[in-house]
């Protein structure tokens, strides 16, 4: 009996232990500064860490490149999905790991977007961008035999019944709900935002007629847009899109909306100069490989040119979130 | 379509081909058999292998892992009370209790033989019904997934191995740790104590980790079993009789699986929580669910590899994927060049064919493979428990650990082992945690979401038929049983016996 219970609080203890452990080594995670050698980087796994669901733009994108980076940088990279909460639990994961270049943070215009509506706490003091790899394009996209026969008809539609007309979008207080509040904002009407987690749910509930229009880029439902069930009715940007032409653009409209959303790779700020050069650079090549093309003409991707490189893209995402704060406020 | 099946067997038999199905459906077993290795990871693993194969190689690959893993996490959920995938969490409720009368073997076989036709049953839908499923997939939304959420959750009273109280304060316990982290519909923090890690929640796999694993290591560790186990597992398959007994509840989980399968954003790990309830709310005798029956095996079994089927169907026809490892084949088949959706039947027929001919055997020889498969894995039996103990803790931690490569989520699973422990301990079933953890997360956005799309206003619920005839069984679920106990309990009280059935 005796030896029962020792057995007992000994397993007892020993978990005691390893949560002590899970506790101490994940205080350190977040103030330790990189012990690796930042001239052998990289020498182990990297982690990519989406924090969007499998299998929409963002975590497509982030496996494209990711493909092309492992095989420059020549070691194993494992992408992570954390979705939720418009990737702010990601950020807050990636920013909690050591800065030593091996956990590296896919964002997205939701970043900041986050910062600038206040619900993101790591703000440009926290992350250094890698570079800007994609400047998306977003659009309106209605059911091809729905009750929308082009962009005006929307327009004059939403005027008629304010706050009746449900637009889908991924993520609530996001990047899509902020460009459906300019384009609001442009054409006087009022829509009723429905927030999803993922593209594919948000499809399924458009091609059932259970909203009436999504915010969102070509790329996630090009399947229907070829095959004709989903059709675009506005573009938001100024030159027209390769094999779109018919669908108007902005500048058609006299409006200007032109975000797109940007993705690219972010790493916490201590992250030594040299490693953020090397990700940097692998990161310029990653993006003109065959393969990588291949994919950005394949999710309409190359309609317009994102490269931005680091210190560039950091000057950019100051300047958003300025706007964005801006137009937070208004609304 | 004929052809086209006729050309996926070509295919298929091309030595190749088959020598990676095989491969594929041999990594399944081992990858489902191993706590902690997940199908979906073992996709992710191999996907950048799949890059230098040509896409017929790849996606059998990848295909046959996908479906032969579900099956084999009932192994390890049968025999350590460990679910080798979160997919045989359900299992655990029949199958361990099972083994620990010392059928084992039975419990293993009914697994095999109600994932196989599962998986199979599933295969032939995908290949003759996919459009059709498709576009009924389409009338699902929001309130529809909330109100299925509803059904799962009420069917507590069937699952709380006759202590209705006991019942809901574990669902409620379950709904509240689901809670945990940022409201994914808002972003607001709640019960995370300015924690950031807390931030991204509490996932379930830790969770049921902890409390159905860990929980037995401390009690077999504390009842001292030093000696091997003689039990000797010979798997054995069901017999006709048993069959027989076993064939409505696999048929009925099947369909179901199927169906939850399809829904975008609902996958297997759902299906057999489901179907493991429902077949527990339909039994003549619901309190012997969690006691080890076979049909409690049969259930989760059954629909799980259904589910695992049925979620190709909005992969393939519409590109959309219904469940996380179908996610990431979408993503494997863009980064191969090629768009699933409504045309890929016609562009990429052969392919199509091919990986469809290649699911139907992978599930088929779940029945031929399994079962030497097993017998190797069940020799573990027989290794001391003072061995075993440990490295089943081992493979929990680094399984918790390579979900989202978290060491917080390991420790969330210890402290639920500790808690699990206790719980039992003061007889609290655990299924009901289960039950909240996995429901609640969805019917808590869904609802949120239904809301917004009407406007805050609740009749969208009721007004929509598929919602509306789904949250009338669940009240019917519900109330049904308090008026059958008040009606035994009416005719007991002529008979002056006392006994009441629920």
């Amino acid at each position: 009996m005796k030896i029962k219970k020792g057995l007992f609080l000994t397993v007892l203890l020993a978990i005691v232990l390893v949560l002590q452990a899970c506790n101490s080594s994940s205080d350190e995670a977040g103030t330790s500064e990189s012990k690796g050698n930042a001239t052998n980087y990289p020498e182990r796994q990297i982690e990519v860490v989406v924090g969007f669901g499998a299998g929409g733009g963002s975590d497509n994108f982030a496996r494209a490149v990711t493909k092309e980076l492992q095989d420059i940088l020549g070691v194993n990279i494992n992408v992570v999905n954390m979705e939720g909460a418009a990737g702010i639990p990601s950020a807050d994961y990636v920013a909690r790991k050591p800065a030593d270049g091996y956990t590296i943070w896919s964002m997205t215009s939701n970043h900041p977007v986050n910062i600038a509506s206040g619900a993101e706490p790591n703000d440009m003091s926290v992350f250094k961008s890698i570079g800007r790899v994609q400047h998306d394009t977003m659009t309106l996209q209605v059911k091809a035999d729905g009750k929308f026969k082009d962009i005006d008809d929307l327009i004059a539609q939403a005027k008629s019944n304010p706050g009746k007309i449900s637009v889908g979008g991924t993520g609530a207080k996001g990047f899509d709900e902020l460009v459906l509040a300019q384009f609001e904002e442009a054409t006087g009407t009022d829509f009723n935002y429905v927030s999803f987690d993922g593209s594919g749910e948000m499809t399924a509930a458009l091609l059932g007629g259970h909203i009436d229009v999504i915010a969102e880029e070509p790329g996630p439902s090009i399947a229907q847009l070829e095959e004709g069930s989903i059709k675009m009715l506005i573009a938001f940007t100024d030159t027209k899109m390769e094999g779109f032409e018919d669908v108007p653009i902005s500048t058609d409209l006299g409006i200007d909306v032109l975000d797109g959303q940007n993705r690219g790779f972010m790493v916490h700020k201590d992250t030594p100069d040299e490693i953020v050069e090397v990700l940097e650079k692998a990161l310029e090549e990653a993006k003109d490989r065959p393969d990588y093309k291949e994919y950005e003409k394949a999710s309409f991707l190359h309609l317009r040119n994102g490269w931005l490189g680091s210190e560039d893209y950091d000057a950019e995402l100051e300047k958003q979130i300025e706007t964005y704060k801006k137009i937070l406020e208004e609304n | 379509m004929i052809e086209g099946l006729i050309g996926g067997f070509g295919n298929l038999f091309v030595p190749f081909n088959l020598l990676i199905l095989i491969a594929g459906i041999l990594l399944g077993f081992i990858g489902g058999g191993i706590p902690g290795i997940s199908g979906t990871m073992l996709v992710i693993i191999l996907l950048p292998v799949s890059y230098a194969m040509d896409p017929t190689a790849a996606f059998l690959l990848l295909t046959s892992i996908y479906a032969t893993s579900v099956f084999s996490g009932s192994i390890s959920a049968i025999l350590f009370r460990t679910p080798g995938t979160p997919e045989a969490v359900a299992t655990v409720f029949d199958g361990y209790p099972m083994a620990q009368k010392g059928e084992g073997g039975k419990a293993l076989g009914v697994s095999i033989f109600s994932s196989a036709t599962g998986g199979v049953l599933g295969t032939i839908v995908l290949i003759f019904l996919t459009p059709l499923l498709a576009s009924f997939a389409l009338s699902f939304a929001a309130p529809e997934y909330f109100a299925l959420a509803l059904m799962g959750l009420t069917v507590v009273a069937s699952l709380s191995a006759g202590n209705l109280v006991k019942g809901f304060i574990g669902v409620a316990f379950g709904l509240f740790i689901a809670t945990i982290g940022l409201d994914s519909m808002t972003g607001t923090p709640r019960f995370t104590f300015g924690s950031g890690q807390l931030m991204s929640g509490i996932d379930f796999i830790p969770v049921l980790i902890g409390l159905f694993a860990i929980s037995e290591v401390l009690r077999q560790v504390q009842k001292r079993a030093r000696k091997t186990s003689n039990q000797k597992v010979r798997t054995e398959l069901p017999d006709l009789g048993l069959m027989k007994r076993i064939s409505g509840v696999i048929g009925r989980s099947s369909l179901l699986g199927i169906f939850i399968g399809i829904l975008p954003g609902i996958g297997a790990t759902t299906a057999a929580m489901l179907s493991y309830s429902e077949a527990a709310r339909w039994s003549k005798n619901p309190k012997e669910f969690g006691t080890g029956i076979p049909e409690g095996v049969a259930a989760p079994e059954s629909a799980n590899n259904a589910a695992a089927m049925g979620a190709m169907v909005p992969l393939l026809s519409l590109g959309i994927p219904g469940s996380a490892t179908t996610a990431i084949l979408l993503g494997a088949f863009i980064l191969h060049g090629i768009q699933p959706g409504p045309l890929m039947f016609q562009t990429q027929g052969s392919l199509v064919y091919t990986i469809l001919i290649g699911l139907l055997f992978a599930n088929l020889l779940i029945l031929l493979i399994a079962k030497p498969f097993i017998s190797v894995f069940s020799k573990i039996l027989r290794v001391p428990y003072a061995i075993i103990g440990p490295l089943i803790v081992l493979f929990c931690i680094i399984g918790t650990f390579a979900v989202r490569n978290s060491i917080f989520d390991v420790g969330v699973m210890l402290v639920f082992g500790v808690i699990g422990y206790f719980l039992e301990n003061a007889k609290f079933p655990l299924a009901p945690i289960v039950l909240g953890v996995v429901l609640g997360p969805i019917a808590e956005s869904q609802f949120v979401r239904s809301m917004q799309m009407s406007n805050n206003d609740l009749s969208i619920f009721f007004t929509r038929p598929i919602s509306l005839v789904l949250l009338l069984l669940a009240l019917i679920s519900v109330l049904y049983p308090l008026v059958k106990k008040w009606i035994n309990h009416r005719k007991t009280k002529h008979k002056g016996d006392s006994t009441i059935a629920s």
